[in-house]
């Protein structure tokens, strides 16, 4: 991913929050973790380690 | 040309969505065991606040502060693209080499770009001084978030005049190289939402306009016009981030410039 890809993510999320929906990430690496805290992306997409912690803390 | 769109017409254009579909193919193209990530070592390495390391107070504005993306920052969010065709000629990766190398160089006057001291990589911190018209100057500087051979980013720390990062990247669609910066961003507080609302943007579009041209004619193309499209991604104002007033570099070069000879007085008072 360069960082053409961490807009693509900026956008997708503008548009979840103007439906009223959260946007969530897991299965990521530790390197796409660092990229999310660098960015502070992780302060507005929440990552989760698997997609059944995601679907729990999504529902929460 | 300027355009301006809805917040339904924007996209990321240029080199993400090749990026994206490679990272999900496996070694041999096809789908598979997922190899380590290709783009380590393109990205910085993650920090929490900003170290200057050059001597002086020009960096008074950037050391120690936070970086701000567009998720932060608290006016509505734009996202500018600006492109020039530079001709047959130019590869994109020398349109981007060139670029970084001489990246100060096709700012336009009035404005100073102090670049990191190892050239434009991951992880640098650039100083510079942006005019902002009427003699004000604003002095603040950059991160160098992402770099690789045909596109490198830049990331705004707090204070500056928005949250964003800017992406310059060059393509190759047909057989004419195309070089383009993306701006996403929102104003960092009120004070820059408003300076940008009355006259902000025209002038950052001038920015662009004339950084792009200098390119363009440093690497031989022929007399182009600059694409410019500007897209409002989000037109909500993030009241929450108010308070990022008080980081405002341009208040604070303001009150350091008018506060010097009482600070100076001071210091020779003391000397005394």
């Amino acid at each position: 991913m360069n960082s053409g890809g961490i807009g693509m993510l900026v956008t997708l999320l503008i548009r979840a929050n103007r439906q009223h929906k959260k946007l969530a990430a897991y299965g990521r690496s530790d390197h796409y973790r660092e990229i999310f805290e660098l960015t502070r992306l992780d302060e507005a997409i929440t990552i989760y380690d698997s997609e059944q912690t995601a679907l729990i803390g999504m529902t929460s | 040309m300027t355009e301006r769109a809805g917040p339904e017409d924007t996209a990321a254009t240029g080199p993400a969505k090749r990026s994206v579909q490679a990272e999900n193919r496996g070694p041999d193209g096809g789908a598979g065991i997922t190899p380590a990530p290709r783009d380590r070592g393109r990205w910085a390495a993650k920090v929490d606040r900003l170290t200057v390391t050059r001597s002086g107070s020009r960096g008074a504005n950037v050391a120690g502060r936070r970086l701000t993306g567009p998720v932060q920052g608290f006016g509505k969010m734009w996202q500018k693209t600006y492109s020039i065709e530079v001709g047959e000629g130019v590869s994109t990766k020398e349109a981007i080499a060139t670029w970084k190398e001489h990246f100060a160089e096709f700012w336009p006057e009035g404005n100073r770009f102090e670049g990191p001291l190892k050239g434009i990589h991951p992880g640098e911190v650039a100083l510079l001084d942006v005019g902002l018209g009427g003699g004000m100057r604003l002095s603040t500087g950059v991160f160098v978030l992402y770099a690789d051979e045909e596109s490198f980013t830049l990331m705004t720390p707090q204070g500056h005049m928005f949250a964003g990062w800017i992406t310059f990247s060059a393509e190759r669609p047909r057989d004419i190289t195309t070089v383009q910066a993306q701006v996403l961003m929102r104003a960092n507080d009120p004070i820059y939402e408003i300076a940008m609302a009355i006259g902000g943007h025209r002038k950052e579009d001038q920015f662009w306009v004339e950084t792009l041209t200098a390119l363009a004619r440093y690497l031989g193309a022929p007399p182009a016009t600059v694409r410019a499209r500007t897209v409002c991604v989000d037109p909500r104002r993030q009241w929450g981030n108010v308070t990022d007033v008080w980081q405002n570099s341009m208040m604070r070069s303001l009150l350091r410039t008018i506060t010097a000879p009482l600070a100076g007085y001071a210091r020779r008072r003391r000397e005394d």
